[in-house]
């Protein structure tokens, strides 16, 4: 594989609403972007904040989060995912966010499709909901920026980042993803 | 939960809305299914046209390289109107599943042995079978072909710059690319550059480890992308989709000793003459990575009487020879299915 090639299939991209340090529940547009678009639904549960500096003009926090997400290759998997994130950001005054973000996991790779196993008769027989374990990473950078809809504080932002399912051919889709972060309480929270 | 319903909803119309889409309809097939077998789930992928009798077994390269990127830019869409053709990826690479075990050429020609049972299986219309190998599916191709009677369930094999002899397969590729540098030294282009590859070549004057392999193959696969710039005909998608679709991993991933070792030293010239069936062979006259000259030895050793096998040089193509001098290409493999099967 091309060392470019390689690189942009491991970039991926996201705008995202993210509720602060609450459950939330995200979609993400993602897979092989143009050719196998799929769906990431994801929910992420910060457990634990840590505030590193905090005044006036800005505030660093790292987020720790256990995270589960379905997503679709089309055609060849889908994957549940069990990832723990951790999630450092730098909050400024005037709304903007810099973040690093990176995770691992396991992802359970159920097959798209119909898999069929040769019989000792020499027939074959259809197999269902035959899956695979897999050692899973993601990591990358955004920014963002808070915005209130709705009386609600999100933060719209853009990622670049990759990730990576161990696969036999460890293949890493790009992961261009358009996607929306809510929170699943009603609470209120600022970035 | 309004918004939580909103969310789904978006989600199951990007899901629905991608950009890639076959040529599923009541004339095509569009068909993706896998066969589990033995710690693996390989891929299949079956397309073209759903009347047809004819169906053609397609077997990447690599090793553990993918079929599905050529499914995809439907790189054998000529084929489509008058045969079906059947794409998997093997077992380590790819969009295979499973684990990396079994990584022996007795396994994989197993996996070839079943994926064929089962395309016989889910498509009695498939009353010719025809095996298409490139580059190492060639030499995969090759091997499923010598063992036993395999080759009854097929009416010709198909060999796209097969490397079914890799020790010979080093030799002509370094004896390639030594003619090119010193075409191009003589003629003062480049200069440092292919003065440094022709040090390289010469420093490496036999391969007999995967790292005299990698300095070799690597320079011809710089090589190759110069030499053939410019000569493509098969009309690629558009940059974006290219840059995101699928691709494959490579033989330097998996560390495999028994692979390394077949592509180091794996030489079907012993079992050719097993085969008898109808062969066609086609070569690139531009290919630094599997050259022309591999042909004449293939052509030598097939056990196929002299009138069924034939032995075609696309004198401007390259490696991947379907991009290149596609009409020619085609003609060549439907003038051959077409008589055999």
């Amino acid at each position: 594989m091309k060392p470019i090639t390689t690189f942009l299939l491991l970039a991926f991209m996201s705008i995202q609403a993210v509720a602060q340090v609450q459950p939330s529940l995200r979609t993400h547009l993602k897979g092989y972007v143009i050719v196998f678009p799929g769906v990431e639904l994801a929910v992420e549960f910060p457990i634990k904040t840590w505030s590193l500096s905090e005044a006036k003009t800005h505030e660093l926090i790292i987020n720790a989060s256990p995270v589960i997400d379905f997503f679709n290759y089309r055609g060849n998997y889908n994957g549940l995912g069990l990832m723990a994130e951790l999630n450092p950001k730098l909050n400024l005054e005037n709304g903007w966010t810099y973040e690093l973000f990176g995770g691992v996991g396991l992802v359970n790779a159920f097959l798209a499709r119909t898999a069929y196993e040769i019989q000792p008769d020499g027939t074959f027989s259809e197999k269902n909901a035959k899956s695979n374990q897999y050692f899973s990473w993601k990591a990358g950078l955004g920014i963002g920026k808070s915005i209130t809809i709705s009386g609600k504080n999100y933060s719209v932002g853009f990622r670049i980042g990759a990730r990576e399912v161990r696969t036999p051919g460890y293949l890493v889709a790009p992961e261009a993803s358009v996607g929306i972060i809510i929170p699943l309480k009603s609470k209120n929270s600022a970035q | 939960m309004k918004n939580t319903y909103l969310i789904l909803l978006l989600g199951f119309i990007l899901m629905n809305s991608g950009c890639y889409k076959d040529t599923e309809s009541e004339t095509q097939f569009d068909d993706e299914f896998f066969l589990t077998h033995k710690g693996a789930d390989l891929p299949i992928w079956v397309r073209g046209n759903k009347d047809a009798k004819t169906f053609i077994l397609f077997l990447h390269g690599g090793p553990f390289d993918t079929a599905l990127y050529d499914a995809v830019v439907r790189a054998f869409e000529p084929l489509y109107d008058d045969y079906a053709v059947v794409y998997f990826d093997q077992r380590g690479g790819g969009h295979a599943h499973g684990s990396s075990v079994n990584l022996s050429e007795a396994q994989f020609v197993e996996d070839v042995e079943l994926v064929t049972k089962l395309v016989k299986q889910q498509y009695p219309q498939a009353e010719n079978l025809f095996l298409m190998g490139h580059s190492y599916g060639g030499y995969l191709g090759t091997a499923v072909l010598a063992k036993g009677n395999n080759q009854d369930l097929f009416k010709g094999w198909i060999s796209l710059a097969g490397a079914h002899n890799y020790p010979l397969n080093w030799v002509n590729s370094r004896a390639y690319l030594l003619n090119i540098t010193t075409q191009k030294i003589s003629a003062g282009e480049d200069l440092e550059v292919w003065q440094e590859r022709f040090d390289a070549l010469t420093n490496t004057p036999e391969v007999t480890n995967i790292n005299e392999l990698r300095i070799i193959n690597g320079i011809a696969f710089q090589v190759a992308k110069e030499i053939n710039a410019g000569n493509e005909t098969f009309e690629k998608p558009p940059f974006l989709f290219r840059l995101t679709a699928p691709t494959g991993a490579g033989f330097s991933q998996h560390n495999n000793a028994e692979m390394e070792d077949l592509i180091v030293n794996g030489n079907l010239n012993p079992v050719m003459s097993n085969i008898t069936l109808p062969s066609l062979l086609i070569y690139g006259g531009e290919d630094p990575i599997v050259p022309f000259a591999l042909g004449n030895n293939a052509i030598d050793f097939l056990g196929t009487p002299e009138e069924d096998k034939f032995l075609i040089s696309l004198a401007t193509s390259g490696h991947i020879l379907w991009e290149y001098q596609a009409d020619i290409f085609f003609d060549q493999i439907r003038t051959f299915v077409s008589s055999y099967e």
